[in-house]
């Protein structure tokens, strides 16, 4: 019973943190058609932050340091949607993904370059790391913080989407972007608060990734980025509920492998999901809650 | 009060529209009439700026609106009801509303057009909460039109209205038009089919081939049984 709570806990946490990246990839791809795989990398730029800001200015408070490590994502993605992504708006879908996967190897080279390719440590994140018990069940502190604050952004962004004019519109561009213009909505305006969005779920996530791993380096935004585009494809890309389904799926089945798989098999944990995910699309190419491509009429 | 001149639209190679210029002047309704492909849409779609223009000038109430965007030109009061109604599928009869008033700030004044039209057409009153794709083709057209008024345009550009709508929805909607020119909304009525809007139009601009192949008031036009049967199809009486 413990072991069965502990291991709910423990997918219930990693599903809210997959659902967060896809859900900050899935906004961006939304409004603007761009798979956005520098999504990683301003996780790494939010980690470097906290990391300098604790290192460099000697500022370890919690309670100072993550609303600034949140902050500086938040920023970031929008800096970058203005000299990366805007200038290749027009342009076709490849070249927005080539676009970030230039944004990608920059920023984990300017971080090779001036900070080192060690790890560093962000010793900030220790009271995460402990752990509260309830009854006999021992439950990190990370993994209570994780699910929260996923169920708190989440409920946010649902009323932004559904009472703000702007997450009307955000919503509304989704399908006719030219539509929405004609409402005299600014579309630089949308994607500009679709960049700040998908940067404020990545510092949310930022502060999970670091208190799971306790260091940042130049390549830890890979890990995520590609969990958040499985997770994404599983849900059905562009959806935004199928965005957080699909990240809380993955989370699950990535707990249920680690408890069914015997010891020698582990290893085998991601071949095993990435498989089940293959039939999945084989079934339903268009992923649990996307809808079928429409080819047929004239838009 | 409204005046686009030498206006052109190319597409690569393909000129889809030529030279072509016309004018509307304050309260009244002008219809832009031509066969499928004549470059109407284009047109339009130029004219508030969601396709580039490769020439032309356009003055919008004395001023010079030609680089503007399509979101300044509708915050300046021109909009566009854009053909196939466009309505935003999943959001809900009020979200569309709501969005068509996105350019305002006077809640109170939103709230009153909201219920204006929503008396208007009890139906969309019916369906507030329900998402737009629920509503038939005539209802999300009744939608689209009160989204583009919830704007308060001074100029409202309806791309062919009564596109794939039954007759008897047809006649609701040029209904609603004509009352639209009592509250003192200027109008331009793009159209295929010349037969009904001819009846309650001011003036007649018949378009083909990218080209203007008439211009004058819609007696006028309905006499000239030449360019009705050329262009529009019509035996003129």
């Amino acid at each position: 019973m413990e072991y069965l709570l502990q291991q709910s806990m423990n997918a219930l946490s990693l599903g809210g943190e997959y659902a967060l990246l896809a859900l900050g990839l899935a906004i961006v791809f939304s409004v603007m058609g761009l798979v956005n795989f520098a999504h990683g990398d301003m996780i790494t730029f939010g980690g470097y932050t906290m990391f300098l800001v604790a290192a460099g200015l000697g500022i370890a408070n919690p309670a100072l340091l993550l609303p600034v490590g949140v902050l500086s994502v938040v920023l970031f993605a929008m800096f970058l949607e203005k000299v990366a992504f805007k200038p290749v708006r027009g342009a076709p879908p490849t070249t927005g993904m080539l676009t970030a996967f230039g944004v990608s190897i920059l920023i984990q080279n300017v971080a090779l370059i001036f900070v080192g390719t060690r790890a560093k440590s962000v010793p900030t994140m220790d009271f995460l790391i402990s752990n509260v018990t309830i009854g006999s069940v021992r439950i990190p502190i990370v993994q209570i913080f994780e699910t929260a604050v996923t169920f708190i952004a989440i409920a946010l962004l649902v009323v932004f989407l559904r009472r703000t004019t702007i997450g009307m519109a955000m919503r509304a561009a989704a399908k006719d972007v030219s539509t929405v213009r004609l409402m005299g909505v600014r579309a630089d305006r949308v994607i500009a608060t679709a960049f700040a969005i998908s940067g404020f779920l990545a510092g949310l996530a930022t502060v999970f990734v670091l208190a799971r791993r306790g260091a940042v380096d130049p390549f830890m935004g890979f890990t995520p980025v590609l969990k958040a585009f499985v997770a994404a494809v599983i849900g059905g890309f562009g959806s935004l509920p199928g965005a957080v389904i699909g990240g809380l799926v993955l989370g699950v089945a990535e707990v249920m492998m680690q408890v069914v798989l015997p010891e020698s098999m582990a290893g085998f944990r991601d071949a095993f999901i990435f498989t089940a995910v293959g039939v999945l699309l084989l079934v339903r190419p268009q992923g649990i809650l996307g809808e079928r491509p429409d080819f047929g009429e004239k838009s | 009060m409204f005046r686009a001149e030498n206006i052109s639209v190319s597409y690569g190679p393909i000129r889809a529209v030529r030279d072509v210029s016309l004018a509307v002047g304050e309260g009244e309704i002008v219809t832009l009439l031509g066969p499928n492909g004549a470059g109407k849409s284009s047109l339009i779609s130029a004219i508030i700026g969601l396709v580039p223009k490769t020439g032309g000038r356009i003055t919008f109430r004395d001023e010079d609106v030609t680089v503007l965007g399509t979101e300044a030109l509708v915050r300046r009061g021109m909009t566009v009801t854009p053909e196939g109604r466009r309505v935003f599928a999943d959001l809900t009869v009020a979200e569309n509303l709501r969005l068509g008033a996105a350019t305002r700030s006077d809640p109170e004044g939103i709230a009153e057009d909201t219920e204006k039209f929503l008396e208007m057409f009890p139906i969309l009153r019916k369906r507030f909460q329900s998402a737009a794709k629920y509503l038939s083709g005539g209802e999300q057209q009744m939608l689209a039109i009160s989204r583009s008024l919830m704007s308060r345009p001074r100029l409202l550009m309806l791309d062919e209205p009564s596109l794939g709508l039954a007759p008897r929805i047809v006649d609701q909607i040029f209904e609603f038009l004509v009352q639209l020119r009592d509250w003192g909304v200027t109008m331009l009525v793009v159209e295929q089919n010349a037969g009904e809007v001819l009846e309650f139009a001011d003036r007649a601009y018949v378009l083909a081939s990218g080209a203007m192949q008439f211009s004058g008031t819609a007696e006028d036009l309905r006499r000239s049984g030449g360019v009705m049967e050329m262009y529009l199809g019509l035996e003129g009486h």
